[in-house]
């Protein structure tokens, strides 16, 4: 009976209130199980203590979110004004190399541009000659490690090679379609191993 | 109360938004300026506050 009532609370809170529910803040603080467990709780069987509990918990996320999106910013808008500072640095101080040939400023050929490499040595030798040689970030290396052999092919083909979808269609001997459905499937499964990731970490 | 301020964890979550801002800047100066901005960022999670949040049931009677 009891039991029944309580359950009765907690529903009628919600259609009461459905308006706040969908405010962003609160949905996604909801959207975690175990405050959502918790307001639960405490709308069937609301304690002074319980009450004071869910405004902790909601206080300490608000003030998370506060501070990520804070940061979020600050990486933005930093970046943007340390790029100006040094393109006005660079433009003031022009390194003699860089510095435009004719000075009428119509052509931007520098001295640096008309340097003769002594011998040319080609990039293929340096760097690898697959996909994977070339990504730099961790976390992507170790996603597409991840992913089966024909979708890092297709990726390779795609991305490194600088194929179209129809010329690899031929050399795989199937339908473009298909080799756009595998390329979609593969991005999607980086993505979500990239994701589920970063939830990890929250 | 228990918030972050972990600089290790807030760097590692913005670990790719800290890339992608780099790729504005010429490369030759993409190094500086990550550890610029991770300069930047621990020095701001230990310095910023925020003035106390609402609480749960103060906002949710107010909509």
């Amino acid at each position: 009976m009891n039991n029944n009532k309580s359950k009765h609370t907690a529903k009628k809170f919600m259609s009461n209130y459905e308006k706040a529910l969908e405010n962003p803040l609160i949905k996604n603080f909801l959207e975690v199980k175990d405050n959502y467990e918790l307001v639960k709780n405490t709308l069937n069987y609301p304690t002074p203590q319980k009450i004071k509990e869910v405004d902790e918990v909601f206080k300490n996320y608000f003030y998370n979110v506060k501070m990520l999106s804070y940061i979020s910013k600050l990486i933005h808008f930093f970046s943007i004004d340390y790029d100006k500072t040094i393109n006005k640095f660079q433009d003031r101080f022009l390194l003699i190399l860089d510095q435009p040939i004719n000075q009428d400023g119509e052509s931007n050929l520098t001295t640096k541009d008309i340097i003769e490499s002594p011998e040319y040595t080609s990039l293929d030798s340096i760097y690898g000659s697959s996909l994977l040689d070339y990504i730099q970030n961790h976390e992507l290396h170790s996603a597409l490690l991840l992913l089966t052999k024909k979708q890092l092919e297709i990726l390779e083909l795609i991305y490194y090679k600088n194929f179209q979808l129809t010329e690899i269609a031929e050399i795989k001997n199937t339908t473009p379609q298909n080799i756009s459905n595998q390329h979609r499937r593969a991005l999607r499964a980086l993505r979500n191993t990239i994701v589920k990731k970063e939830r990890n970490f929250l | 109360m228990k918030t972050i301020q972990n600089s290790e964890l807030i760097l590692s979550l913005f670990k790719g938004k800290i890339k992608k801002s780099l790729k504005n800047t010429p490369y030759q100066e993409r190094e500086d300026l990550e550890q610029e901005l991770v300069a930047k960022i621990i020095e701001k999670i230990q310095e910023v506050e925020f003035e106390e949040p609402q609480g749960f049931w103060d906002i949710v009677l107010k909509l």
